[in-house]
């Protein structure tokens, strides 16, 4: 079997910032601070954080702040969002700066705006325009969990909302309503779990969950051993990711066959330039490269850093934060 | 021209350079609407309300032609169906008609796009929302029920038709009020809320789609949901017992001649017979013939063994669970 190709993948990820001319680097800067949070956690997970330059990850981040509404947006200028203030507080966190970096001012109205964004239901608008899903309940709780700002009204809140998005498939969806799918598993998975609610599920659900994530392991194609992210839809390599943790968190990872994921994810990487794509012999991205190697280590591949299923970072930085309840 | 807040023709037309060079500028958005709010909608006259609600339809109409040729290029992208959403509820004469053919267009190219499903509850919503009377809403629904079945039948692997499906059914059976329409079983089965006639009809439909396609996996699933709570803990129980025994047959019947084509068993049909036999021996009394049936779903533990070893040790804790039990 084809090995990980580290020294290259730190290479690529490295390159991504050198290339402030290219028109690509404009065109994506809607997504920068998650960029950021891939690049660096890859880089966290294949132990060469040290490859960014700390001080100017912690200028970036402050340049994003959002004077206006509090929180961070994706790149200097631009509003804050839910999805981008989460990478930015993920990114201090797992450089342990995040005490250092922000003012107390900036930490009570970054909190105090994600409060500001749940809605009655108990579920969470993206920023105030009024776009709900349940990718931003966990990016606002996990956000709040790292904090350490969780409260028994937005927690309650929260987890009454992500069981009304689950299916007849035991899978969930964006809201209520919508159809069940990987990524929205996770979400979902992830905020009961930060929230200590993972009992709140029905057995007989959670069984079937179960099963569905199961059945993401593709058998038959060229692309056999990947999983894909809903039924009869090709596999991508950040399923290895979305569907993973959540079978890592219902302590089920032995329900797919780990070495075949491993071969799969192992093939679509780019062993010239390095990166990870979504299948093998497609065009890389940092998205990819990190979902790929986050997906190794929760199969333990060999001198990984350990990855919690829940956060999305190491374990060594998320054993640090205090859990709830308080 | 953003950060000073100049509010213009000239900067809602730069927001669109820069949207159709890059759709994905969430900031970009919400500049628009903050435009769109505290410049365009304000230039209309108060004078005369209806001509200004007219004058502000038209405004919106504009702002849609924009947002249908930014998702014709981009069907996938979060932010623009967002901002199809805004500029609909910021309407009070919103054509919910218009929007349903716009979304068969995007079934069109892709039956599975579920930023186009979820649209489509959205704008049922909305349409719903306006009708005033409950039998006017429920008959939405039920024309909603019918949709999916149009689109299970043009293609029975549309996994995205039959979780719709699923939700319907449940708005359907709680509807108190009559629904009218041509001589229709599942109509007359919705109106006298009668659990175990409508199975009897699903299961004729099922039965259909499995054998149409045997390894689609969309089927089967939903065939899961069939013998859930949902309906058997309303139905009697040897009610249930007889439904779930004609389907293990039916499904054996299936399996034979997939057996004898192919030289091995169809892998759904026994994953289906497992789930079914397990919901069985729920039903049964200690002292029946349940040793027979346990003795079953061991043979065909061990035939998924084989023939999925992927899934290997989900198997071997069915296995040892039924094991346990006796």
């Amino acid at each position: 079997m084809t090995t990980l190709e580290k020294a290259k993948h730190i290479a690529y990820i490295k390159a991504l910032d050198d290339h402030k001319d290219f028109i690509e680097y404009w065109m994506s800067e809607h997504l920068r601070m998650n960029g950021l949070y891939w690049g660096i956690t890859a880089l966290f997970l294949l132990k060469h954080e040290s490859e960014f330059q700390k001080d100017d990850v912690i200028q970036f981040i402050q340049s994003c702040y959002d004077e206006t509404h509090g929180g961070f947006g994706s790149f200097p200028k631009h509003d804050s969002h839910l999805l981008s203030t989460l990478s930015a507080l993920q990114i201090l966190k797992m450089y342990d700066i995040l005490d250092d970096t922000l003012t107390s001012e900036q930490r009570l109205s970054t909190v105090r705006f994600i409060k500001s964004l749940q809605l009655p239901d108990g579920s969470f608008q993206g920023d105030r325009f009024g776009e709900v899903d349940t990718r931003f309940v966990y990016t606002a709780i996990q956000s709040l969990s790292i904090l350490e700002e969780l409260d028994q009204g937005i927690v309650d809140g929260a987890v009454g909302f992500i069981l009304r998005c689950q299916n007849f498939d035991g899978g969930f969806g964006m809201v209520p309503g919508a159809e069940s799918h990987a990524a929205q598993c996770f979400t979902c998975l992830g905020t009961l779990a930060i929230c200590g609610a993972l009992d709140k599920m029905d057995q007989d659900q959670t069984e079937l969950l179960v099963d569905w994530l199961s059945e993401r392991q593709v058998i038959s194609g060229e692309f056999s051993g990947g999983l894909n992210g809903r039924p009869e839809k090709l596999p991508d390599v950040c399923y290895s990711w979305w569907v993973l943790s959540c079978l890592s968190i219902l302590k089920k990872l032995d329900f797919i066959d780990g070495e075949k994921l491993k071969g799969f994810i192992l093939k679509s990487q780019d062993l010239k330039s390095g990166g990870i794509s979504d299948r093998p012999d497609n065009q890389v991205d940092v998205y990819h490269t990190l979902f790929g190697i986050a997906g190794l280590s929760l199969l333990g591949y060999e001198d990984l850093v350990p990855v919690d299923p829940v956060y999305c970072m190491p374990c060594f930085v998320t054993n640090t934060i205090k859990k709830y309840p308080y | 021209m953003k950060e000073s807040k100049l509010y213009s023709d000239k900067s809602l037309f730069r927001t669109g350079q820069l949207l159709n060079l890059n759709p994905e500028l969430y900031t970009i958005w919400n500049f628009r609407r903050d435009i769109l709010t505290n410049f365009k909608f304000k230039q209309i006259p108060d004078t005369d309300p209806l001509k200004k609600t007219a004058a502000l339809h038209k405004l919106i109409i504009s702002e849609l032609q924009f947002v249908q040729a930014k998702l014709s290029q981009y069907p996938k992208c979060y932010w623009i169906w967002d901002h199809r959403r805004w500029c609909l509820l910021n309407d009070s004469q919103s054509d919910w008609k218009h929007e349903l053919d716009l979304i068969s267009m995007f079934f069109q190219a892709d039956s599975r796009n579920f930023h186009a499903w979820q649209y489509r509850r959205f704008i049922i919503q909305c349409y719903k929302d306006s009708l005033s009377s409950e039998d006017a809403r429920i008959q939405v629904d039920w024309d909603e029920f019918k949709f999916t079945t149009k689109m299970i039948n043009k293609d029975i692997s549309n996994y995205s038709a039959w979780h719709n499906r699923s939700k319907l059914i449940e708005k359907l059976f709680i509807g108190s009020s009559v629904l009218k329409d041509d001589n229709d079983v599942y109509l007359q089965v919705f109106n006298a809320k009668d659990k175990l006639k409508f199975l009897r009809k699903e299961l004729d439909l099922i039965k259909t789609a499995f054998y149409t396609d045997p390894d689609d996996s969309s089927v089967w699933i939903y065939l899961k949901w069939l013998f859930g709570d949902y309906y058997i803990k309303d139905l009697p129980k040897n009610e249930s017992r007889k439904l779930l025994e004609d389907t293990i047959k039916d499904i054996d019947e299936l399996n034979e001649l997939e057996t004898e084509d192919n030289g091995f068993d169809n892998q759904w049909c026994l994953k289906s017979d497992l789930f079914l036999l397990k919901s069985l021996l729920k039903l049964l009394p200690k002292d029946d013939s349940s040793e027979s049936w346990k003795e079953r779903v061991d043979t065909i533990c061990d035939k998924l063994i084989q023939l999925d070893p992927m899934r290997k040790n989900k198997y071997r804790e069915h296995k040892l669970q039924i094991a346990t039990e006796s």
